[in-house]
């Protein structure tokens, strides 16, 4: 490891990493989670304030058909999951989103449901997208079984015995959630309306808590199942072996465009990450413990990458790339944090950042923050957004300004050539069918006419282009006034001027885009682990393995 | 509609008046506005501002349709106090709203008095705008035309509920500028009731900003292999 230049920086600002070099695919897709990923800030809250959990009702048959509720109490408010479980043939199991009908059905209920409330959601919830929930639900989801995994679990319980290690680790789920609506959809609560609870402020906590608690029901399930078929022999699922079991997320190109479309949030997000990284490198000592918590996460760390399993090439290498790279880092940790340098923990992230692949520098980042807790957990309260606050546009601003900003923090975007038809290859579109998010091929697929605002890169090359014309004097709310068609893109100038890792800064219309990257960034932030691409632009993921259950924290009497 | 047809096409619309969250609100007005032809930019505020009518309990999306359906007039042209567009045609609404907006941190009230907006189509929709001017200017804004008036602040709104005058399809002149009173502050309605035959005018505008599937496109779409697993 090198010794710094005696002009050592001295503020934790100098450490930052500047968002040309974060905000790239290559690296974006390359996140690893991290303590600040949503459903750690949400285990923390449940363990520091002392929530407690119980299951009210469970009204299941023999058949696995049926509704169950899991209440969660919190210091000032509850909430309950409300599940419906169903006996879906598998000739419809589908985990797309055009799927009509899932193994199980789920809404999250703010406080608890009267019978009334039940029967609604009964016709509505097993309905999905077709039925409507209320501002009472604050989400709305569905879940399919791992076929493989799920039967086997219940065959070895019924017979009083233990499913393999080995089998549980091959999957790492019982079912796998397909959407998780929050946020208003289908006439769910607005975010708006929520968002001052303090346990809800934080992005995805609701849809977090809603898995979790379907975690918990399908352990549940198979144990009810293997009684069911077993009887008073059967076993329930050992506590170690259920430790190992997440929740399943499979997802396609319908999240990607929401990370576009929330700038202010994207930004916050990575700009809390990346200042908590620049606070561990900003340290001048080892904290007490600091080298231990290290070295527990590089462990838990290996042992994900070696259960991690993915048949996507890319993923495939990225993987090896991993495991070689943790090596590398168990190796560079064992010759120890150097004490005489000033700031020891960067000296390890420089040593990082020279030696390993993107996968083993996002991995040392999550690792660094793991013993930290004190340091940087207080930055999960600042990664939520008031978006509506970032909307207006200042157009009182003079052009020659604003042009600077563009220059600033778009010369990515000034870059390519976007008459070359590598360059616009793609298009975004929503399909009519189902309305999903999809990626075309301009030169041949029908539709480019209807494509949705994505192109971030293009349409800030074009405002550039049209403002060469305006003198820099004049203001900017006269342009747009003669030319409404830059209005968004002079919107997101604005907002990323404020908010400097905004954009994703690749042209998201190349031919060689690969929306995984985008998946994999925004999964990371969940706190998603064993990325498992299963094509370019759709991915498998686990949510919560090896963290704890609702009743390892603490069950009502 | 049945449940689980798996041949519906579009977003799920109910068979009677239902109740939508503001953000259901925002999202099909964005794209209503979009699918009618306007720009991106000028469709994201006219979601915005359907939103935020709909949050102090105006008809936001039944005004935005029948804009959407109607002539929607031209762009204003700024010129001093008084905004008009050319001679014969009416102001945008949004155009006017954003452009009234986008000056927030400019518009001087001095001593001569408020601004005048010359024939305005819908000159409800421009409520949503003056709410940001307030916000901005951190005062309350007085807007008028014949028959109606409201006092906007930041988080505040106060009008004659009964005043026919509110979804006027145009008015002759508006006048904004600031106000002497607060309105007293309200919390944001959580959603809004919307008849199904506004909303599902809305869904078929907004259905124009979508593309018909054909079977590459649903094949793009998903995995390679097998979900049944």
């Amino acid at each position: 490891m090198m010794h710094e230049a005696p002009s050592a920086p001295r503020t934790h600002a100098q450490f930052y990493r500047p968002p040309s070099q974060v905000m790239r695919l290559a690296r974006m897709g390359s996140a690893h989670p991290t303590r600040l990923s949503f459903l750690r800030t949400l285990l923390r809250r449940i363990s520091q304030e002392g929530w407690q959990f119980d299951r009210p009702v469970w009204e299941i048959d023999a058949q696995g058909v049926g509704h169950a509720v899991y209440r969660a109490v919190g210091p000032s408010r509850r909430y309950c999951l409300v599940a419906f479980a169903h006996d879906l043939p598998p000739e419809m199991r589908s985990d797309r989103v055009i799927a009509t009908a899932w193994d199980a059905t789920f809404a999250l209920f703010d406080g608890e449901p009267t019978a009334d409330d039940i029967e609604r959601l009964r016709a509505n919830v097993p309905l999905q997208e077709a039925g409507r929930i209320s501002d009472r639900e604050l989400t709305l989801s569905r879940a399919n079984r791992s076929v493989r995994l799920f039967d086997h679990v219940v065959s070895r319980l019924a017979a009083g015995a233990q499913p393999e290690q080995e089998d549980l680790d091959a999957v790492g789920y019982l079912m796998r959630t397909t959407a998780v609506y929050g946020s208003g959809k289908f006439g769910a609560a607005d975010r708006t309306s929520i968002a001052d609870r303090p346990e809800l402020r934080g992005p995805f906590q609701a849809e977090m808590l809603t898995v979790w608690l379907i975690r918990a029901f399908t352990v549940d399930l198979v144990e009810h199942l293997a009684r069911a078929r077993g009887g008073a022999t059967a076993a329930r699922l050992d506590r170690a072996l259920r430790r190992r079991l997440g929740v399943g997320n499979s997802t396609g190109l319908g999240m990607a465009p929401f990370l576009i479309r929330h700038p202010a949030l994207l930004n916050n997000w990575m700009l809390a990450r990346e200042e908590a990284l620049a606070r561990v490198r900003f340290q001048t000592s080892v904290a007490n413990g600091a080298e231990a918590g290290f070295r527990r996460a590089l462990d838990e760390a290996r042992a994900t990458a070696a259960l991690w399993r993915s048949s996507h090439p890319i993923q495939t290498a990225r993987l090896a790339d991993l495991r070689a790279d943790l090596d590398r880092i168990g190796e560079a940790f064992d010759r120890g944090l150097d004490p005489r340098e000033t700031y020891p923990w960067d000296a390890l992230w420089q040593w990082g950042e020279r030696t390993l692949t993107l996968e083993g520098q996002e991995q040392l980042l999550a690792l660094m923050l793991e013993p930290h807790g004190a340091l940087v957990d207080g930055l999960a309260d600042c990664m939520d957004a008031d978006e509506a606050a970032c909307f207006p546009i200042d157009g009182a601003t003079d052009i020659g300004s604003f042009r600077d900003l563009i220059a600033t923090h778009y010369a990515w975007a000034l870059g390519p050539d976007y008459s070359a038809p590598a360059a616009q290859a793609r298009f975004w579109y929503v399909s009519e069918e189902k309305l999903e998010p999809r990626l075309g091929w301009r030169a041949t697929d029908a539709g480019a006419e209807r494509e949705q605002p994505l192109a971030i890169g293009r349409d800030i090359s074009a405002l550039a282009t049209a403002l060469r014309k305006w003198d820099g004097t004049a203001r900017l709310g006269d342009f747009l006034l003669a030319h409404p068609e830059h209005r968004a893109a002079a919107r997101r100038v604005q907002i990323t001027s404020k908010h400097p890792y905004a954009e994703v800064q690749e042209n998201l219309i190349d031919e060689t885009m690969l929306p995984i990257d985008v998946l994999r960034c925004k999964l990371a932030f969940f706190g998603a682990t064993r990325f498992d691409p299963r094509s370019d632009l759709w991915v498998r993921i686990s949510l919560f393995q090896g963290m704890p259950y609702p009743d390892d924290f603490g069950e009502r009497a | 509609m049945i449940a689980h047809d798996p041949t519906r096409s579009g977003s799920p619309v109910p068979d009677h008046a239902a109740r939508f969250s503001q953000s259901e609100i925002q999202a099909i007005c964005t794209k209503a506005a979009r699918g009618a032809g306007l720009t991106w930019g000028m469709a994201e505020e006219a979601g915005f501002a359907a939103r935020r009518l709909s949050e102090v309990g105006l008809p936001g999306p039944e005004l935005l349709l029948r804009y959407l359906e109607g002539p929607r007039g031209a762009t204003p042209r700024p010129d001093g106090r008084i905004w008009k567009a050319s001679e014969d045609q009416s102001c945008c609404p949004l155009a006017t709203g954003a452009a009234l907006s986008d000056r927030a941190r400019l518009l001087d009230w001095g001593d001569s008095g408020p601004l005048t907006i010359r024939r305005i189509a819908y000159p409800a929709l421009v409520l949503a705008f003056v709410q940001t001017i307030s916000g901005v200017q951190n005062r309350a804004m007085r807007i008028a035309w014949r028959g109606f008036e409201a006092l906007v602040g930041p988080t505040g709104l106060r009008y004659d509920p009964a005043s026919a005058a509110l979804g006027v399809a145009e008015a002759e002149m508006v006048t904004l500028g600031p106000a002497a009173a607060q309105p007293p502050a309200r919390l944001p309605e959580t959603g809004r009731d919307v008849a199904l035959d506004i909303w599902r005018r809305l869904d078929r505008l907004a259905l124009l900003t979508t593309v018909p599937a054909t079977d590459s496109s649903r094949a793009d779409a998903g995995a390679q292999a097998s979900d049944n697993d």
